[in-house]
């Protein structure tokens, strides 16, 4: 697995200046905008940027050449996993870090323990988003995965619409209201426990794709 | 080394079915038209692609469950895939480093400077020769037991040919107990390296001989109408119809050459195998 990471590392590493316009952009955003918009526009960039070394192995018969060196399907999967996890967590710190140098410079009065609960909410979803994109990057590819993604999301919207035309929007009102009603540790613990249960399932439906994939 | 037995791979407008046994040391040649299976086979190999029916195993464990142990003794080169053209030399190298305990650093840094492969330039910039020779540098360098190289000289000139079969002796000549399996349609390349020849057509192998054999004993008998009619058929293999009368295939080139001396017998090397045989001889 350490050479599988050696590649897409110097992969990543050779698109320097997307990297580097990243991190100006982010530092921009970071002190003109106010609000929580960089801890999720940061890490998804980074999510992007490590799920775009799928790409680069897709490229050319690629996968054929990568399936003869001593490695499985199995081990790249997790390289993947692994690989795209690192990516968004150290984008999310260097968000979270942004972040407070922002808030320091305007306020005053900061309570950190405040801050919390609203830095590590982006991380579930984040991981969600991960979960979701792998697999499709894996079976479609690149440039057919974004048609997915984009049929998947017109289908979230149009079930949205349906729902709250079925069940009226007083009724899902009132959920949220509940649901705002509810305990933070059980909302945390049900939204971590949701994460890593579509994690585990996203991890073995890559590993079928790639096993399936005929090179 | 490599077996494969009744392997049957079925595609919507193609079937492989094959068999074949190369043992320990062994530099065997995979020749055939373009399209006829080299490829499928080389992948079915490596477990790449999974067969329909039949059994493909190397070092006598199936194809498709070669441990990571296993795959770290063979060693790949593949005609239309490697890594990433956006890596350079020195990036290769670190990946292969990580990727087999036993990849020779040195040898891969002096075979890039003896082959003037830029370790600076990315691999897209490289011209088709150097694509070529890096392929087989990296299948060659962590000393791996078995090669497996589907068309590594195919679009190359005469002198990356060359280049690239001394590199195959030259790593032949450090361990006799390596084994090589070689695809091509570039006959002169295999006749000079190859201990025995496959010859694959529409999927099936429909010769296998040693390569001294084919040189020696095989020819074409250049015959007029007269001759053909009296011709001894007990040794032809292939017949064809030319301008001139017949063109017949024999691997028993003394035979004829003893029992009818005005027959004109012309060598058979593997381009006239692969032409008689596949039915392409003009």
């Amino acid at each position: 697995m350490a050479g599988l990471f050696e590649k897409d590392i110097r992969l990543l590493l050779r698109r320097k200046q997307t990297l580097v316009l990243f991190l100006a952009l982010a530092v921009v955003i970071g002190f003109t905008q106010e609000g929580t918009f960089i801890l999720g526009y940061l890490p998804f960039l980074g999510m992007m940027l490590t799920i775009s070394t799928i790409s680069y192995d897709e490229i050319d018969n690629g996968y054929t050449f990568l399936m003869t060196l001593p490695i499985d399907t199995k081990t790249y999967v997790k390289e993947k996993y692994l690989l795209c996890l690192s990516g968004t967590f150290i984008s999310w710190i260097f968000a979270v870090v942004l972040y407070f140098a922002s808030k320091f410079l305007r306020e005053t009065n900061i309570v950190i323990a405040n801050e919390v609960p609203i830095i590590v909410s982006f991380l579930p979803v984040l991981l969600l988003a991960m979960a979701i994109m792998i697999p499709i990057q894996l079976k479609f590819g690149a440039e057919k995965s974004r048609i997915v993604l984009l049929i998947i999301f017109g289908i979230t919207a149009i079930l949205s619409f349906l729902f709250e035309k079925v069940i009226g929007a007083e009724r899902i009102n009132s959920m949220i209201i509940k649901l705002d009603n509810l305990n933070g540790t059980v909302i945390g613990v049900s939204a971590t426990l949701f994460v890593i249960l579509a994690a585990i399932i996203s991890y073995v439906i890559s590993c079928k794709v790639m096993q399936n994939k005929e090179l | 080394m490599i077996s494969l037995k009744n392997v049957v791979k079925t595609y919507s407008d193609f079937q492989l079915n094959i068999s074949m046994a190369i043992p320990k040391g062994r530099i065997s040649g995979l020749v055939g038209k373009n399209g006829a299976g080299k490829s499928t086979t080389i992948k079915l190999i490596l477990g790449l692609v999974k067969p329909d029916s039949g059994e493909a195993s190397v070092f006598g464990t199936q194809s498709c469950k070669l441990t990571i142990k296993e795959k770290e003794q063979i060693g790949v080169c593949l005609a239309d895939t490697g890594f990433s053209n956006q890596l350079n030399i020195l990036d290769i190298e670190s990946i292969l480093v990580k990727m087999y305990p036993g990849f020779d650093k040195a040898y891969f840094q002096r075979k890039c400077e003896e082959l003037k492969l830029p370790k600076d330039k990315i691999v897209k910039e490289f011209s088709t020769g150097m694509k070529a020779k890096l392929r087989v540098l990296v299948a060659m360098t962590h000393k791996a037991k078995l090669l497996i190289m589907d068309e590594p000289t195919a679009g190359l000139d005469v002198e990356a040919r060359n280049e690239i079969l001394d590199m195959l002796r030259n790593y032949l000549e450090e361990d006799e107990e390596r084994t090589i399996l070689i695809s091509s349609h570039i006959s002169s390349d295999l006749e000079n390296l190859c201990d025995d020849i496959y010859l694959i057509h529409d999927g099936k192998i429909i010769l296998h001989e040693d390569t001294d054999v084919i040189l020696d004993q095989y020819g074409i008998l250049k015959v007029n109408e007269a001759q053909y009619a009296t011709l001894d058929q007990t040794y032809i293999l292939k017949s064809h119809k030319e301008h001139y009368g017949y063109a017949c295939f024999t691997n028993e080139k003394k035979y004829y050459q003893e029992k009818y001396p005005d027959i004109v017998i012309e060598k058979g090397g593997i381009d006239e195998l692969i032409l008689m045989m596949t039915g392409g001889y003009r």
